[in-house]
């Protein structure tokens, strides 16, 4: 090979070197990472809220059901200085009503989290982890999250919290609780 | 003529239309959609709480065994031990220094999903366990030192779980064992061969609620009496005799106080011996004679765990979970009668609390566990003295979090056992805790009972099973 057939062949490899990218395996997002919250680092500190571009934010509380313990008195539903054990809005820790409590029979009760309420305060998850299983927890919801080179609310984080995980596994779950019996 | 006329109509017209306008711009209000959060949108008013009608102490089992039963003085009869401060006496030395297989082990046996913890008496081992084979509740007694299983009594009680099912810690006295289990069955036997004595079913006789994830409290044998705090309709405390069962005196309940999980405290406070309970709703004491003596619903709650603490003789440490925090409640005499006030509280990020367990009092220093929502010190086993409240003086670090276990002092040290199972042995000196030995002894989870020990033997539980360590110093190998 001569030179010049050396520098011809280089020169066709830097121009096409782009077009390989098409035959790579792309994800469903066309990234290969995702944001998302580690829920063992997460201080609920209130920034997911705040910070994120989109006008609601889209870090949103989700429920583990395998961890939780269907409570008549859910620390995550009522708030601390709640008057009784009912849905009434003064008893209710969240501040949009984003909670569904439905009795499913006794002495159980399901919570289930309506995405388009939360607002991803984080106060439930903080309500959970003072007395509960801990199985309420931040999460950014992939169908919503505008997955940003630089996650404002990443940036923001005090707890480094948010992390960058595989886009075909975008979710981090917590352990749930052995159950021997 | 014509053309005033209608430019008179027009600008009245045009009057009106703006007037009509500023009307509708001042009271036209946008219609939105507004969902008021009332009281019952969770299908509540369906709710069927279900009877626990029961014959209690129906079914027994005695099991065919060549075991016999040892002569054993020490005992722990009742939750937080022989004089309920959870402080154990003990003659010889126990060992703190463990190899890699740790303190020698007895025996293991497995247990229904609780955190019921066991008491030792007359070379016995007594558990109010939950059987999930039968749905029952049963008083298992064990032999000491095989764990052989002697005799079961028991009662049928299909109840669901709910974070577990057994709670409670039997009482032991003059040969009776009393228990109270989950659904407030009140059951009393004889220590030796398991016959029934009596029974009563307090949701029956008082009308008392089953607290949330069933009954904690653990029932006062005293002076041949049995106090127990039932927060009934028109009851809050109660005495039955302990040989047959009967009413001795009941205290009205005129604040309507609930049954909580925490258990009666006897305690002098200002030179009078009283029974004091800390229901859902405040805490109230009354004399030995039933007679009610004070009250206070300042300080109230929604869960209550731990049992109250005398730190002085006019002083109780209340504090409980789910950020409640602590108080301390003081006594006084008013005329003939007593006065109760709050004189302080705080927050568990603030200084002592406990979410489960009762703290142990040392002199003028107290010892707890903190519960999760206490901020940096969450989990860590800390010291507070007890006149400069609510300071903490001492914790154990943040690499030596312990969860809701249980602990007691024995031998000059903390034995406290962590949510996983793993014992940790703590010395506490100069206002510091130093670790001296850590082991893990059982497999499972929420390794929340109580601890009993006795003459150098240990129980322990975790939320499946149970396990007796010897520590007597000279028998390890």
């Amino acid at each position: 090979m001569t030179r010049r057939d050396l520098l011809r062949l280089g020169f066709l490899a830097v121009i096409l070197a782009p077009f390989a990218a098409l035959f790579r395996k792309r994800t469903e997002t066309g990234t290969g990472y995702f944001w998302q919250i580690d829920p063992d680092k997460c201080v609920q500190c209130g920034k997911c809220e705040t910070e994120c571009i989109l006008p609601q934010s889209a870090v949103k509380c989700v429920h583990q059901y395998a961890s939780c313990g269907y409570c008549l008195f859910c620390s995550g539903y009522y708030q601390d200085k709640r008057i009784e054990f009912n849905t009434a809005g003064e008893n209710l820790r969240c501040p949009t009503d984003a909670i569904t409590r439905t009795y499913v029979e006794d002495p159980y009760f399901e919570y289930k989290i309506d995405e388009e309420k939360c607002i991803g305060c984080g106060k439930c998850v903080k309500g959970c982890l003072s007395f509960g299983n801990g199985s309420l927890f931040l999460q950014v919801r992939r169908d919503l999250c505008k997955n940003c080179n630089e996650c404002r609310i990443a940036k923001a984080c005090p707890a480094d919290a948010f992390v960058r995980v595989p886009a075909d596994r975008p979710y981090i779950y917590r352990k749930p609780p052995e159950v021997k019996s | 003529m014509t053309a005033q006329i209608m430019n008179t109509i027009l600008k009245i017209l045009a009057v009106a239309a703006a007037c009509l306008g500023i009307w509708h711009y001042l009271t036209y209000t946008t219609p939105r959609q507004i969902d008021y959060a009332e009281p019952v949108r969770d299908k509540s008013e369906n709710r069927v709480v279900k009877k626990m009608t029961t014959k209690i102490g129906a079914d027994f089992t005695r099991f065919d065994t060549d075991v016999s039963v040892r002569d054993f003085a020490p005992e722990w009869p009742c939750f937080r031990g022989p004089e309920r401060d959870n402080r154990a006496e003990f003659d010889g030395h126990l060992t703190k220094a463990w190899g890699e297989a740790g303190p020698k082990t007895l025996w293991r046996q497995p247990l229904g999903e609780g955190y019921s913890g066991a008491i030792i008496a007359d070379g016995r081992v007594y558990v109010l366990d939950y059987v999930e084979e039968d749905s029952s509740d049963a008083l298992r007694c064990f032999e000491l030192f095989t764990g052989t299983e002697l005799w079961r009594r028991g009662y049928k009680n299909p109840i669901r779980r709910n974070h577990g099912k057994s709670r409670t810690i039997p009482a032991y006295s003059d040969g009776v064992v009393v228990t109270l289990g989950p659904a407030t069955h009140v059951m009393a036997v004889d220590a030796v061969t398991g016959d029934l004595l009596w029974t009563r079913d307090l949701v029956g006789a008082y009308g008392c609620e089953i607290p949330q994830w069933y009954a904690g409290q653990c029932p006062l044998v005293e002076g041949g009496r049995v106090i127990l705090g039932v927060g009934g309709e028109k009851v809050l405390m109660t005495a039955l005799d302990l040989k047959t069962g009967e009413t001795v005196w009941e205290t009205p309940n005129d604040h309507g106080l609930k049954m909580s999980h925490a258990s009666v405290l006897p305690a002098t406070l200002c030179g009078t011996k009283q029974y004091i309970y800390a229901g859902i709703g405040g805490i109230a004491a009354c004399d030995v004679q039933g007679n009610p003596l004070w009250t206070c619903t300042k300080w109230k709650p929604a869960v209550w765990a731990p049992t109250p603490l005398a730190i002085s003789d006019e002083k109780l440490f209340l504090t409980a979970g789910y950020g409640a925090g602590s108080a301390v409640l003081a006594v006084k005499k008013d005329g003939d009668g007593f006065a109760a006030g709050i004189e302080q509280e705080w927050k568990p990020t603030q200084g002592p609390a406990s979410e489960q367990q009762t703290p142990i009092l040392l002199g003028d220093t107290m010892f707890a566990i903190q519960p999760k929502d206490a901020g940096a010190r969450r989990a860590e086993f800390i010291a507070a003295d007890v006149a400069e409240l609510p300071a903490i003086k001492a914790e154990s670090g943040k690499d030596a979090r312990f969860g809701l276990g249980p602990y007691i002092y024995a031998d000059g040290a903390f034995w406290i056992l962590d949510d996983e199972g793993v014992l940790s042995v703590y010395e506490y000196r100069e206002g510091r805790f130093e670790q001296l030995a850590s082991h893990k002894i059982l497999p499972g989870v929420d390794s929340w009972g109580p601890i009993a020990f006795a003459g150098g033997l240990m129980i322990l539980r975790d939320s499946t099973s149970m396990v007796c360590l010897d520590l007597r110093k000279e028998v390890q190998p």
